[in-house]
């Protein structure tokens, strides 16, 4: 990660930055929970189905531990600048 | 050893010597009677060309080890003789399945088990055939001669480039060991491993094409990445249990074999056209049953001979089309009659078998003897 | 930060199906991503990497990974990649294995690999049990621990796969577990750095096979038992001698930086007159 996003010079707000730093792709997860437990922030949490999901995404400091330990490549984090632009592209879509 | 076109070889030296001419660079082998001779030659010899020998750790590891070779481009080979074949027979069968050219020579001598490591035998005829587990490909040559060890070896690289599948040179102890002075061919036939004619996107390694054509092998490290298995695969090399290519993985795999009998099967006739009786021998019998057939003649009995030089696959049609005209087949082997079944299994005509496990050749005289028992 | 799911995806065969065969929360696939990254890292080519492997859980992993692979027989991969290797020595060879196919079935290869020198990395992905066959009790499997096999408890002492290959010669010897993923890879990166033989003993957890059985419990807590017991080789040796219990060294081992058996069989075809 570039350290731009990390230090929130772009503008936005810190809870927009962290917002659902998770990516996880759910058809390769067998749910093995490995992520979860080994989130020094205790981001993750499970879902009803089994899969895990940001409950906390405020919390991430996007050190990629669950990404580096998923058995099954099912979880990343998000590339920061890439999604600002997607997010603001959503915003304009629904301003429009 | 000094370039000259006629020299006293043992039957080993003549088959290393035939190594080095079709081009083989990569020896792997583990000592054994009475095959060693092939290997102690090739370490002298090999690094002279800049090619590779090594003594691995046992036959397992040098068969893998000439797969792997051959895998990375290099013509490859190992010999050993009876316990180190039956080490060997799993690898055989990954070679098969995966298509991967090698030679395997067995010099056979006295078994089962640890038998008789000094004396000959002919007893792995039937391994040779059948030995890894699966229904898989076979092609097997028998040298009669210290000529034919240097030329048969060639022919077996050969044979095992063009259908991708490993090709074993059955020798026995006393083919190996026997010294004669022959004349070096000077030029024969080398069949080198073809290119690929397509782009790597394009490359199906295992591809079935119709009209039996035979998909290149391509190196590995030469852009063309693909996958190798002992698992039943599909044309990409991929496993597979898809019932539909897991037939058309193993069909091809014999296919490619028994669709090209003619240009495989090689074998020699003497005396035949008018004869009555039929000696089948192959190896070093051959050399006994010739001079048999020899005796026979001088004593007004019309006797020839067949010697199949591919053993398997079995020249069975041969075999048919010769029943039609004799009357009796005799089979002398070192053996208790492994290709004695086979003669039985193709002509419907009297077969008798001349047997011999005690480690000594049979002798012309006992071929003799019960060719006079079915004349009269 | 890492991102290994994305630098996986660029090594990962795009013709094959995924998720891939390992049951949930197994080590491999996370040694998988170790292993990748080194590659990565180290900026080698896809077409120059070989990738050997044997029979078993660890063995699918060639079919998985964009490279030059061959999935050989059970325990024999050392043996097919030696040869490999020696018939085009610029090809990147890398074998993996796992704790049977290496030690048990293929324990001969392996100590005649290390022995030799032959210039060849292997990655031996240890979980202590036969996965793939059904849980049966391997070389390394803990005494008193139970397989399916091993029913009463295994009463068999286990290699360190480590202390093996040293002892054998290996030129390059390290371990590392999956709970310290990230220092898996530079591990495996220097191990194909070096000349020689090198082997990365990779700790991997099979929660489904051994941890069950075992009552180690699920994938966390088995790398939460690999956290536990883990000790980086300087803290390991100021244990007192019979103190260290179930715990293990992990880290770099042995460095030596030797020619290997290619250099060494140049040489012979020097001597024999040939053209290298």
């Amino acid at each position: 990660m570039n350290g731009k996003v990390n230090t929130g010079s772009n503008g936005s707000s810190e809870n927009k930055k962290n917002k659902d730093p998770v990516h996880l792709f759910s058809s390769w997860c067998k749910k093995c929970g490995i992520c979860i437990a080994i989130c020094p922030k205790k981001v993750l949490e499970r879902g009803p189905e089994g899969y895990p999901y940001a409950a906390r995404p405020e919390d991430c400091i996007l050190c990629g531990m669950c990404d580096i330990h998923c058995p099954d490549y099912a979880i990343t984090l998000r590339k920061k600048d890439k999604d600002k632009d997607k997010d603001e592209e959503a915003e304009h879509e629904e301003a429009k | 050893m000094k370039k000259r076109n006629d020299v006293l070889l043992q039957g080993n030296e003549a088959c290393a010597l035939g190594a080095l001419a079709a081009g083989m660079r990569f020896y792997a082998g583990y000592p054994i009677t009475p095959s060693t001779e092939i290997a102690e030659l090739l370490s002298i010899e090999l690094p002279k060309v800049g090619g590779i020998f090594i003594q691995m750790e046992d036959e397992i590891a040098s068969i893998a080890a000439i797969i792997g070779a051959s895998l990375a481009g290099a013509k490859s080979m190992t010999a050993t003789s009876g316990p180190g074949f039956s080490l060997m027979q799993e690898n055989l069968g990954f070679a098969a399945m995966a298509e991967v050219p090698c030679v395997v020579v067995n010099v056979m001598r006295g078994g089962p088990s640890t038998g008789m490591p000094t004396r000959a035998s002919q007893g792995d005829v039937m391994q040779s055939r059948w030995g890894t587990h699966g229904d898989h490909p076979a092609i097997v040559l028998s040298p009669g001669s210290v000529l034919e060890c240097y030329t048969l070896t060639v022919h077996a690289f050969n044979l095992s480039e063009k259908y991708r599948t490993p090709v074993i040179v059955l020798m026995d102890g006393i083919m190996g060991h026997m010294s004669e002075n022959i004349k070096i061919p000077e030029k024969l036939e080398i069949i080198n491993r073809p290119k690929p004619t397509v782009p790597p996107i394009w490359y199906r390694p295992y591809d079935d094409i119709p009209g039996g054509e035979i998909v290149p092998l391509v190196p590995f490290g030469e852009g063309y990445r693909y996958h190798v298995t002992g698992l039943v695969h599909d044309a990409l090399g991929f496993p597979t249990l898809v019932p539909d290519e897991v037939n058309a993985c193993l069909k091809k795999i014999i296919y490619k074999i028994k669709n090209n009998l003619h240009d495989i099967i090689r074998i020699e006739k003497y005396l035949l056209d008018d004869a009555d009786i039929c000696i089948v021998a192959y190896g070093s019998v051959a050399r006994s049953a010739r001079e048999a057939v020899n005796m026979a003649r001088q004593e007004g009995i019309k006797a020839g001979m067949l010697r199949p030089i591919t053993l398997w696959p079995f020249p069975r049609f041969n075999l048919e089309d010769i029943g039609r005209k004799v009357k009796v087949f005799v089979v002398p082997e070192m053996n208790y009659g492994q290709v004695y079944g086979e003669v039985l299994k193709a002509c419907h005509k009297k077969v008798v078998r001349v047997t011999r496990v005690d480690g000594e050749l049979i002798t012309p005289d006992e071929i003799m003897k019960k060719i006079k028992e079915v004349t009269i | 930060m890492m991102r290994t799911s994305e630098t996986v995806y660029k090594y990962l065969r795009p013709n094959k199906k995924f998720p891939h065969v390992w049951c949930p929360g197994c080590g491999i696939g996370i040694v998988m991503g170790a292993l990748v990254r080194a590659i990565d890292k180290k900026g080698l080519s896809k077409d120059d990497i070989v990738l050997v492997s044997g029979i078993g859980c660890s063995g699918r992993m060639s079919t998985y990974l964009d490279f030059n692979t061959l999935h050989t027989t059970h325990g024999r991969a050392l043996a097919f990649a030696a040869g490999i290797k020696l018939a085009r020595p610029e090809l990147t060879v890398i074998v993996v294995m796992g704790d049977g196919d290496a030690t048990a079935i293929g324990g001969n290869h392996l100590i005649h690999a290390c022995r030799r020198n032959i210039d060849i990395t292997a990655l031996i992905i240890n979980n202590n049990i036969y996965g793939m066959t059904g849980g049966q009790y391997s070389p390394t499997t803990p005494m008193d621990k139970k397989a399916s096999t091993a029913q009463y408890g295994n009463i068999e002492k286990p290699f360190d796969i480590c202390k093996l290959v040293e002892a054998c010669g290996a030129s390059f010897v390290a371990r590392g577990t999956t709970y310290r993923a990230n220092m898996l890879d530079p591990l495996i990166e220097k191990a194909i750095s070096r000349r020689g033989f090198s082997v990365v003993e990779a700790m991997a957890q099979c929660p489904v096979q051994y941890g069950r059985r075992n009552i180690q419990g699920g994938p966390v807590d088995m790398l939460q038992w690999y956290r536990d017991h883990a000790v980086p080789v300087a803290a390991f040796k100021e244990i007192p001698p019979g103190e260290a219990g179930e715990r293990f060294p992990i880290g770099v081992m042995v460095d030596l930086d030797e020619p290997g058996y290619i250099d060494r069989y140049k040489e012979i075809i020097k001597k024999a007159g040939g053209e290298v």
